[in-house]
């Protein structure tokens, strides 16, 4: 048992290791030679404007059961006042980004995983470096790039659309004003508040851009290596999106308390 | 010229190729015969560098290929042309950007002069002008294996390899490939290396046959030759195209 925890856990370590190594090679290639613009809002539009609607409909309603599930906590305190600012906060800083995420991982992750792999064992990947060309700048660097800004964009419409749905609901359900809704958000959700779910959001849209590109590139044995790095790509994206949110939640917190107890910011 | 000295690669447990040799002459269409599983495609993926050695050397035009880096492979790839076994055409682009792509990354022709290039290449490959603007999924299978082939005439290749480019076309389209690989291979004056298992093919159109088997040439020479070989691996395939 432990052998198997111990084999389990080198080889997750050593996938990482190598999307990390992945991921720096594709940004070594963009800031060395750019991306072609049009090639970029191609795969922006692929990736992310079709995705904007899912987004919006998960937003939505990751907000409204943060604003039900609050409400019950507050209510027995008689604290529904603070119900836009509590829900808000939890929100912003953590269950919005990590639940969009994970959606998007597996609508835009998915879809890159698929498309790379197929071109993968089609030869498609093969064929462009025999037409001595690198396939890392024609084919992976602008999916990468279109995947970390479309994830990140689609985040942050994600996190707005959710404050819009918790407001809804607290009014429409839980008979909380949407004036008082609003007006208590600034006083719990602080620019930290705000730094980390925008921090959050861009991480994590680097993660599902490195994870999807990484086990698209290197599938091989056919339609059924398409499949299982695709189902790799999913489990892979959502732990290592769990990891960096918790390193992520403790830094920023860290940071948080260093720049207010320390620099008095 | 071609060179393929003591070659050997093993994929796990498996040795595919065993101490192979054998030579490719410039203008020669030469066929390398042999059945599933046996090396011929992991031999000519040795030549664009998509596979490496485990040992022995590689020259191309006395070139020793077999340790160059990946940007150093750059020039024997513009080189040596590969048709891959199916068509690969990039989905997302047009006939005519598949046939330019490399036209414009390696800056074959100028701007103004790629239009008449890309069209000239479809029309050596028997393709009307109006399928440019055709997607690859519009196409038959055989048609996508012509535009491959025009992608690769595009880049103006010494060598033209072609992995078991009748794979899967009736035989029509076989014949129609066949005599395409022949004539393009007088009319532009390029080397091929032809890698397939129809020993009709091969007979009607190569210059010389080479018989592969576990890793190693068992048998080679011209048509003529071959219909008198005696190796049972070339009597099979001599029953069989009968």
């Amino acid at each position: 048992m432990m052998a198997v925890l111990r084999n389990s856990a080198w080889s997750t370590i050593g996938e990482l290791g190598k999307t990390t190594m992945f991921g720096c090679e594709v940004v070594g290639n963009l800031l060395r030679y750019g991306t072609p613009f049009r090639g970029l809002l191609l795969q922006m539009y692929v990736v992310g404007v079709r995705s904007i609607s899912t987004t919006v409909f998960t937003g939505f309603f990751v907000g409204a059961i943060m604003a039900i599930q609050i409400h019950l906590q507050l209510r027995d305190f008689g604290a529904q006042a603070f119900l836009g600012g509590l829900s808000a906060s939890v929100t912003l800083r953590n269950v919005g980004p990590l639940l969009i995420a994970f959606i998007l991982s597996g609508k835009v992750g998915a879809y890159t995983t698929a498309e790379l792999g197929t071109m993968q064992v089609t030869d498609q990947i093969s064929a462009i470096r025999c037409l001595g060309m690198d396939p890392i700048r024609y084919l992976v660097a602008p999916r990468f790039l279109a995947v970390v800004v479309s994830s990140f964009l689609l985040l942050v419409i994600g996190l707005m659309t959710a404050i819009g749905g918790g407001a809804l609901i607290a009014a429409l359900d839980l008979g909380v004003n949407t004036l008082n809704y609003v007006q208590n958000i600034p006083t719990i959700v602080t620019g930290w508040s705000i730094l980390t779910g925008v921090a959050k959001s861009f991480v994590f849209g680097v993660i599902i851009a490195a994870v999807s590109c990484y086990r698209g590139y290197t599938t091989r044995n056919g339609a059924s290596g398409v499949g299982e790095n695709v189902k790799s790509a999913s489990v892979q994206t959502l732990v290592t999106i769990i990891i960096a949110d918790f390193a992520l939640s403790n830094w920023i917190g860290g940071l948080m308390d260093f720049c207010t107890e320390v620099l008095g910011w | 010229m071609i060179e393929f000295k003591k070659v050997s690669k093993r994929f796990g447990q498996k040795q595919v190729l065993n101490e192979l040799s054998f030579h490719v002459q410039r203008g020669e269409i030469l066929f390398l015969l042999g059945r599933s599983g046996v090396g011929k495609s992991v031999t000519l993926r040795h030549l664009v560098g998509l596979v490496r050695p485990d040992s022995g050397e590689i020259f191309v035009d006395g070139r020793e290929i077999t340790h160059l880096s990946e940007s150093e492979f750059l020039e024997v790839r513009r080189k040596c042309g590969m048709v891959f076994q199916f068509p690969a055409l990039l989905d997302s682009l047009n006939v005519y950007e598949n046939v330019a792509f490399g036209v414009r990354a390696l800056k074959i022709r100028p701007g103004n002069e790629e239009r008449d290039w890309v069209l000239e290449k479809l029309r050596l490959v028997h393709l009307p002008p109006s399928v440019a603007d055709l997607m690859p999924a519009q196409l038959s299978f055989g048609m996508q294996k012509k535009v491959s082939l025009a992608r690769t005439l595009a880049i103006h290749p010494a060598y033209l390899l072609f992995d078991e480019p009748t794979t899967s076309l009736d035989p029509v389209a076989t014949r129609v490939i066949h005599e395409l690989i022949h004539s393009l291979s007088r009319q532009l004056h390029v080397t091929s290396l032809v890698i397939s298992h129809d020993m009709d093919g091969a007979l009607e159109y190569a210059d010389r046959i080479l018989v592969i088997d576990k890793g190693q040439i068992v048998a080679g020479g011209t048509p003529a030759q071959m219909r008198q070989e005696k190796h049972p691996l070339v009597r099979d395939f001599l029953g069989g195209s009968a």
